[in-house]
């Protein structure tokens, strides 16, 4: 299993060195270094943007893919280790603390490197894929249960102690009182965790995922042009990020409800 | 007023806080069937612990509570069931501020008395529009002001159907000149025969409503009885001294 992993990333690897090469190959006719009178194609900046930005943009929807997924299930998982966290229930507290200590005290990248890398040792082996969406869904769950968390500690405790009073039940209070007003004011330092996912996605580029960076690396070692190539790189995380965050600004001063979350997002 | 069966009835009530505060110290009292029974008080003088410990929101210490002939502070008892038989009403009025008007009331019907989300409604706008706030059902609590949200609290509670509404000094987080706007709403309640207990500083407005008076000071009942007869002649030096200050005040 461990073997068949490594040769999947060795064949990423391969095929980004084999159509570059091919590519390189077929446009100078194999003549770039014989005849200095020909002209290097990729100082073509024609040529280049042709070549260049469906590729990086590939790599940008395969890291938004993960991102997207891992942010969704890292939500999930954050709610409920939140929960777990405000519960009196002693064992759940301590699952959910050392969770979240475990996560936010490791780099994510001996995360990545120890799921990707360490547990195909034990027989735990998807598709690399999988090993980006599982070890970031890990790390975005444990600081999305740290900001949940906090959420719901600065609900006043009345609001709990009304609803009980109405008789709900402490789940149903919970559900229906204390999570939706928690998760609104959080929105703000989630859409920031999500963008702090979105950017540290690119450190996928070490396990072999094919993700923007990696691409940008790839392109680089091809055609010498790293300036450009990773400024590139660096628009396009910009454009997604700084879009993103703008129109949920937008949203959020869209959907505010009065006299709840203040007006500071 | 004593053939009328007793809804309430607080025996020997204590509460202890860490620290070594005796927040109740041995208060008893009872509540008739659509009796309004004031309790008055400094701050700090357990009256809202008192209050609190009527529906558990704060788990006495010892001491026995019967609620429609229940003994409300027994193992076992589902506390949920007993309070949504009793409305209560915060200072801070605690309204959900996510939510409408209209959710505000209809959440708990839809949730604890598991009525359908039509029925809820129905059920919410009767209620909401016999406090006059029909032309706020779908603001938010944020756009209220103080009275009004009270308002929509007290019908919170009353949409519930409770045979019993506590009050925990209702009008103390409003501005003096709403504060006769609430009142009004809790004389309408006393008018159409809800049994109440009411935490409050309005002495006026106790002694203008309430049939029975429990004046209260660290912890301990120190007089209790008709409203009236209380506020105007007090038997105990306390309680004199505390009208008359409080009286001075206003």
């Amino acid at each position: 299993m461990g073997t068949g992993h490594f040769s999947s990333v060795q064949m990423l690897d391969g095929i980004g060195i084999v159509t570059g090469t091919m590519m390189f190959y077929t446009l100078i006719n194999g003549s770039f270094y014989s005849d200095p009178a020909d002209i290097d194609p990729w100082q073509d900046i024609g040529f280049y943007s042709r070549s260049v930005i469906p590729r990086l943009l590939g790599g940008m929807i395969s890291a938004l893919q993960v991102v997207l997924i891992a942010l969704v299930i890292g939500f999930a998982l954050g709610l409920l280790m939140a929960t777990f966290r405000t519960l009196s229930n002693r064992p759940l507290n301590i699952v959910a603390t050392a969770y979240s200590d475990l996560f936010r005290n490791t780099p994510l990248l001996v995360q990545l490197t120890f799921i990707a890398f360490g547990l195909p040792e034990i027989g735990f082996n998807p598709p690399v894929f999988w090993d980006a969406v599982i070890a970031l869904s890990l790390n975005t769950g444990a600081y999305q249960s740290e900001i949940i968390r906090s959420g719901i500690q600065a609900i006043p405790k009345g609001q709990m102690e009304a609803a009980r009073s109405l008789g709900m039940t402490n789940t149903q209070a919970m559900r229906h009182i204390i999570l939706p007003q928690a998760v609104r004011i959080t929105i703000p330092p989630l859409a920031n965790e999500s963008v702090n996912m979105f950017l540290n996605s690119s450190l996928l580029s070490v396990i072999g995922f094919m993700d923007i960076t990696r691409v940008g690396n790839i392109v680089a070692i091809q055609s010498f042009l790293w300036a450009r190539t990773f400024l590139y790189v660096a628009v396009t995380y910009f454009i997604i990020t700084y879009s993103f965050t703008t129109i949920l600004r937008k949203a959020e001063n869209k959907l505010k409800i009065p006299g709840l979350g203040g007006g500071e997002i | 007023m004593s053939d009328k069966k007793t809804l309430l009835e607080v025996h020997d009530l204590h509460k202890m806080f860490p620290g070594d505060i005796h927040a109740a110290n041995g208060v008893s009292f009872k509540v008739r069937d659509k009796q309004v029974v004031a309790i008055v008080g400094a701050s700090g003088s357990g009256k809202s612990t008192v209050l609190r410990c009527i529906n558990q929101l704060e788990k006495p210490t010892s001491g026995t509570i019967i609620f429609d002939g229940e003994e409300i502070t027994k193992e076992g008892v589902d506390i949920n069931t007993v309070r949504s038989e009793i409305g209560f009403v915060f200072q801070g009025f605690e309204l959900f501020p996510h939510l409408t008007v209209l959710k505000n009331v209809t959440v708990a019907l839809e949730l604890v008395k598991s009525l359908s989300a039509e029925e809820a409604e129905t059920k919410a706008k009767e209620v909401i529009e016999s406090l006059d706030l029909d032309d706020k059902l779908n603001a938010y609590p944020g756009e209220l002001s103080g009275g009004q949200k009270q308002r929509v609290a007290i019908a919170r509670a009353l949409a519930m159907d409770p045979k019993l509404m506590l009050f925990d000094e209702p009008t103390s987080a409003l501005d003096p000149e709403l504060v006769g706007y609430v009142l009004d709403t809790l004389r309408l309640l006393a008018n159409k025969g809800m049994t109440m207990v009411v935490v409050t500083h309005q002495i006026h407005f106790a002694s203008e409503v309430a049939d029975w008076a429990i004046y209260m000071t660290e912890g301990k009942v120190v007089e209790q009885g008709v409203a009236k007869e209380m506020f105007k002649n007090p038997k105990e030096e306390r309680t004199k001294q505390f009208l008359a200050s409080t009286l001075k005040d206003k």
